[in-house]
């Protein structure tokens, strides 16, 4: 048996997107005839956690050794969007058509350990006209330049599958970890991957089981998104970076960027010697605070997006001013992210003054967005 | 130092650190879409640069909108070599 439904699923990219699962979350939504700009636009917040040295912006980033997550995690980020906790397949008793919230578009995350379970499904799934939004180890990806050196979870979205020649089709289009593919791969290679254990390269113990995790979107016939609801993220944007909501027991926003500012400079004091074989403190700057200042650079990208959207919704100066400083700001968190990544190449806390100076200058630019959204709002009410 | 000689040793480190066609590395092709520097193979890319010519990048111009070809590094660290002489003068 065979069948696919290739050519009809949007091939989407934007450089601004979250992670490679919302890369392919997106591709769908368009699929679905719904617009990824404003489903996936994540609130604007910063968040540190001072006691573990992790930062985020609706939830911290940090090591993960599962796939599966609570339902409290899945959902600070979204206003658009519900996400059930991680369930097994086979176990789950829920409806088939997967709606759990009516006035949102529904992600149903899912594992399965036993692959025949989950390969009939995918192939019911396509049988249906809905493409697969799959969990794979990149180690079994043949176009990726990890292929057979590194491991690490990825996400494609598959299309169509083709029993007489053992092949699905997929593609993978998250050029931000140099993925470009649109084609057939064999079925074997694709399930190896989808079944990895995911070993991390830190510790030989450790690893991240992909449990063959795939996500359904599903959306109900009276979800609709009114102006109250894009307002919505912008009032929610605004209590975060406020600091006046706790986000997953965290305090959020401006002060916490201070904070954390400060907790850098207090580290270049305390001398750290990273030259010292300081795996860890040179993998912080090095790997962490690089990839993190990337994703925040992205966020405040996508947010500037999202109040394009809704441009008719808000003064044209405002939105004119709020892009202009999340523009400027997202360039300076992109430039800490590569000064964070000099620091580690160079094990040197020298550059912290410049790191911090341009954390300082994200601040400036952000507060003039939160005194914006505070000014627009207290006149809506 | 001649601007060519610049140019050289930053086509070396491009052909050392780029992740393919390393071989004929040209003066003005990207270097993200010809060679592979990513993001982080560019900061490694400049951290060798600094060494080489013992210059410092002033840290907002590590992007790939400053530095996105062989010759706007080159060009930069000729710069910075003639303004620093000049300073010293």
């Amino acid at each position: 048996m065979k069948n696919n439904i290739t050519g009809k699923v949007p091939r989407y990219f934007e450089p601004y997107v979250n992670d490679c699962f919302h890369n392919c979350y997106a591709a769908v939504l368009q699929y679905m005839g719904l617009n990824p700009d404003i489903i996936l636009a994540d609130y604007l917040s910063f968040m540190y956690d001072q006691a573990n040295d992790n930062i985020g912006v609706n939830y911290l980033y940090r090591l993960n050794t599962s796939v599966e997550f609570s339902e409290e995690e899945l959902n600070t980020s979204l206003e658009f969007v519900y996400l059930p906790a991680t369930v097994n397949f086979s176990s789950d008793l829920r409806d088939l058509n997967g709606i759990k919230c009516k006035n949102k578009v529904n992600i149903n995350m899912y594992v399965e350990d036993d692959p025949n379970v989950a390969y009939s499904r995918l192939k019911e799934l396509i049988d249906n006209g809905k493409p697969v939004i799959t969990a794979v180890d990149l180690y079994y990806m043949r176009y990726h330049r990890a292929y057979m050196k590194e491991h690490g979870i990825h996400c494609v979205v598959i299309t169509g599958y083709d029993e007489e020649n053992n092949c699905f089709e997929l593609f993978d289009k998250f050029r931000l970890s140099s993925s470009d593919f649109d084609g057939t791969l064999p079925m074997d290679e694709v399930n190896q991957g989808r079944v990895s254990d995911n070993p991390l390269p830190w510790g030989e113990m450790n690893k991240r089981p992909i449990r063959n995790l795939w996500m359904e979107i599903c959306v109900d016939e009276a979800f609709s998104i009114d102006d109250d609801k894009l307002i919505n993220v912008l009032k929610e944007s605004y209590t975060r970076m406020a600091g006046k909501r706790n986000i997953l027991g965290y305090k959020c926003g401006l002060d916490m960027l201070e904070a954390f500012e400060k907790d850098l400079m207090l580290k270049k004091e305390d001398k750290l010697d990273l030259t010292n074989i300081d795996w860890t403190r040179v993998y912080w700057y090095r790997a962490y605070l690089n990839i993190s200042f990337k994703n925040i650079a992205r966020n405040r990208k996508r947010f500037m997006v999202f109040v394009k959207e809704i441009d008719r919704l808000l003064p044209e100066d405002m939105v004119t001013e709020v892009c202009n400083c999340l523009e400027e700001s997202s360039k300076h968190w992109e430039i800490s992210a590569n000064i964070a990544l000099k620091m580690g190449i160079k094990k040197s806390l020298d550059l912290t003054d410049e790191l911090v100076k341009h954390l300082s200058e994200i601040r400036r630019q952000e507060s003039r967005v939160v005194e914006r959204f505070e000014g627009y709002l207290s006149n809506l009410v | 130092m001649q601007k060519h000689e610049i140019e050289q040793k930053v086509c070396e480190a491009v052909s050392r650190l780029g992740q393919y066609n390393n071989d004929n590395v040209e003066l003005d092709s990207d270097l993200r879409d010809s060679y592979g520097v990513d993001s982080i193979v560019l900061v490694e890319l400049l951290v060798e640069i600094e060494e080489v010519f013992g210059i410092t990048f002033d840290s907002s111009s590590l992007t790939y909108e400053t530095f996105s070809t062989v010759r706007s590094i080159a060009d930069y660290v000729y710069n910075k070599l003639n303004t620093d002489c000049v300073g010293i003068n």
